[in-house]
Formats: structure tokens, C-alpha cells, sequence
């Protein structure tokens, strides 16, 4: 569940940067994908942290 | 046993020392003749020459060999320093020029044969040079070979001393100019860059994400089957995971860097060589041709790079799920 909000989180967080760079749709496309990755894998280890912490 | 333990302790300071001794005093023979013929003159490579050669040394010298025999991830620590971050280091500061001027003629005529054979120049082509980086750091990561290392030091400095030898035998070919005969095409440089960071990336994913300790059977561990075992073997393989990957990715910076490099100085000389009709036309003269030849080119490379991170993404998410599934 972390996973899946934190890599919306980071779609929509990279397309609102190259929006306000006033990158074009390939941009914003680009941006999108990267801090997408990004924020997937912060997801992914806040995940599994939260996960061995709770034992 | 104990005696045994001191035997191997003490060979492998012999060696490291011998080896280590070797270089500096080539250096200090060397690098006054070599820099007397080069322009301009910079020190910033002798600096990174003795700067790897300290990192490297890192791996057998210090504090980190006997914290290593104690935390699983400080032994990674040097896995790191002396398979990238040591041999990275010296093969950019390029150091045969110096060294092969401080050896005499016929030691230099004898490794010049060695170095031109064709088994060395099959081991140092580029698919023989990457796997052995990778298998350097495989072999030594199954839990049966770790365990021996970690309780013979002769064979704990055969897999650091293989890990130091794959790392330049790699990393020298990688940074090498890209003129000289033999010297690997900047594309296939590339494309070993990636296979390095996606083997970093499995291994260092599958050992982050493991629930079982895989390596509390080694000897004088100190978190050997606790709860803080596995917290240690996590961070061993985060450090196989992200540093080992961010070094190789500065590697993929360097690498771009030296072909912007080398395709520059080809342009600059384009006029003294004397090529064919159809070597000529290699080089536009105007804009529009220029455009023409690089987009097709500059779209693949594009596309190659996104197709690099995104099936390293696949293969964590990949790695993560199998993972979770299993336990």
C-alpha cells in the first residue's frame, strides 16, 4: 500500500516540477517516470522497515 | 590452529605489503621521468594513483579487516573499497606511463610480453573483464566460501587480491583511451557498466530483503544468529545495493564524459587525416547534416538509458516481490 502511494506520490510530484519548468509533454512524461521510481523504492524501504519493526 | 591462523596472517601482510612496496617505489622511480615529457603538468593523477592505492590497501590494512571479521556489512565496506572505489581510482589516474618508466628495460620488454598475450588480451576484452568483476564478488558471497574467508586469512586476501586485480583489469580497460588498438568501444563500456550495477542491484537487493540470516555460520562473528545478525547482513547488502551502484553510476558519467572527449578531439583533427571519399563524409559540414547524422544515434542512446533504469527498477520490484513471497 506504501508502495503504490508513494509512487503516485511521485508521478504526480515530477510532473508538477517539469510543469512549473514549463517542460513539454515528454518532460513532464520523463519527470513523471523518474521521481515515480524514486518514491517507489523510499516505498519499498519504509515497507520493509516498517515490516521488521513490527516484528 | 592457532599457529596455523599466524602463518596466515602473516603471509598475507608479505603480500600485501610486498605488492603494495612495489608500486610506490616504481612510483617514485617513475613519475619524475614521466613527468618531465608530459604537458601540462598536473599532479591530480599521482594524487589519485596514491589515493586508490590507500583505499584499496584499506581492504587489507587498518581497522577494516577486524571489524570486518566481526560486522557482516563492514566486510562489505571493504569488498567495496578494493573491488570499485580503490581500483576505480587508480585506473584513472592512468599510472602505466610512470610505472613502466620506472622499471628497467628488460623487466619492462618482459611484462610489455606478458601484458600483449593473448591470454591476457582475452581476459581483459570486455564480456571475460565484467564477469570476473561480478564473479570476484559472487563467488566470495555464497555462504559456504564467505565462511572459509572468514576464518582462513590466506584466502580472505586470495578474494580481496582477486577483487583488487578484477577491479583494474576492468576499470583500466573502462577508463583507457579510446584510440589505442584494442581499447574497448565506448558503447560496449556502456553496456558493462550496466550489467555491473544490475548484478550489484540482485545481490545487494536479495541479501537487503532477506528474512533469513544466511551468513551467522561464519566464524568469530560477533552477530553471528542474533536478531542483530540480520540487521547487520541488511546493511551489508544495502551497501552492496546503493554505494556499489552509485560508484558505478558516476562510472557511467565518466565513461560519457571520455567519449564526449574523444568524439570532440576527432572532430578537432578532422582536417589533418587524409581518409577516403567515404571516410570524409563521416564529418558534416553544416547543421542540417550534423542533425541528421547525431538524432538517430542521440534517440537510441536515449532510449537505451531508459531501458537501463527502468529494467533496474524491474529487477529490485522483482527481487522484492520473490522475496516477500518466499517468507
Amino acid at each position: 500500500m506504501i508502495v503504490i502511494v508513494m509512487t503516485l506520490l511521485g508521478a504526480f510530484w515530477g510532473a508538477y516540477l517539469a510543469k512549473k519548468r514549463k517542460g513539454n509533454r515528454l518532460d513532464i512524461a520523463q519527470h513523471a517516470a523518474s521521481c515515480a521510481i524514486l518514491f517507489c523504492l523510499i516505498g519499498l524501504f519504509a515497507t520493509i522497515m516498517i515490516a521488521r519493526a513490527l516484528g | 590452529m592457532g599457529g596455523v591462523v599466524d602463518m596466515d596472517h602473516f603471509g598475507a601482510l608479505l603480500a600485501t605489503l610486498v605488492s603494495l612496496s612495489v608500486l610506490v617505489v616504481l612510483t617514485i622511480r617513475g613519475y619524475p621521468i614521466y613527468s618531465r615529457s608530459v604537458r601540462p603538468k598536473s599532479h591530480v593523477r599521482l594524487g589519485l594513483f596514491l589515493a586508490g592505492l590507500g583505499i584499496a590497501g584499506g581492504a587489507f590494512f587498518g581497522p577494516l579487516p577486524d571489524l570486518g571479521h566481526q560486522y557482516f556489512f563492514v566486510h562489505q565496506a571493504e569488498h567495496l573499497v578494493a573491488r570499485l572505489l580503490g581500483p576505480m581510482l587508480i585506473a584513472l589516474s592512468q599510472p602505466g606511463g610512470w610505472l613502466a618508466a620506472g622499471l628497467s628495460r628488460r623487466w619492462r620488454s618482459q611484462i610489455n610480453r606478458v601484458l600483449c598475450s593473448q591470454v591476457v588480451r582475452a581476459v581483459r576484452s570486455p564480456v571475460p573483464a565484467t564477469f570476473l568483476l561480478i564473479a570476484s564478488l559472487y563467488i566470495w558471497q555464497l555462504p559456504g566460501a564467505y565462511s572459509s574467508a572468514q576464518a582462513r586469512e590466506t584466502l580472505e586476501f586470495v578474494a580481496h587480491f582477486g577483487m583488487v586485480a578484477a577491479g583494474i583489469s576492468y576499470f583500466s580497460a573502462v577508463f583507457g583511451p579510446g584510440s589505442v588498438v584494442g581499447g574497448w568501444p565506448y558503447g560496449a563500456r556502456l553496456i558493462t557498466a550496466f550489467v555491473v550495477i544490475v548484478s550489484n542491484i540482485l545481490l545487494g537487493a536479495l541479501i537487503t530483503l532477506k528474512e533469513v540470516s544466511l551468513y551467522s555460520g561464519a566464524p568469530m562473528s560477533f552477530s553471528a544468529g542474533t536478531r542483530f545478525g540480520l540487521s547487520d547482513e541488511t546493511t551489508g547488502g544495502y551497501i552492496i545495493w546503493v554505494p556499489s551502484s552509485m560508484l558505478m553510476i558516476v562510472t557511467v558519467l565518466l565513461i560519457m564524459n571520455g567519449w564526449n572527449k574523444f568524439e570532440e578531439v576527432r572532430w578537432q583533427r578532422r582536417h589533418e587525416r587524409r581518409d577516403s571519399n567515404s571516410a570524409v563524409l563521416e564529418f558534416p559540414e553544416t547543421a542540417y547534416e550534423l542533425k541528421l547524422k547525431t538524432a538517430g544515434p542521440n534517440r537510441r542512446m536515449g532510449r537505451t538509458l531508459a531501458i537501463g533504469s527502468l529494467s533496474m527498477f524491474a529487477i529490485v520490484l522483482a527481487t522484492a516481490i520473490t522475496v516477500l513471497q518466499l517468507y
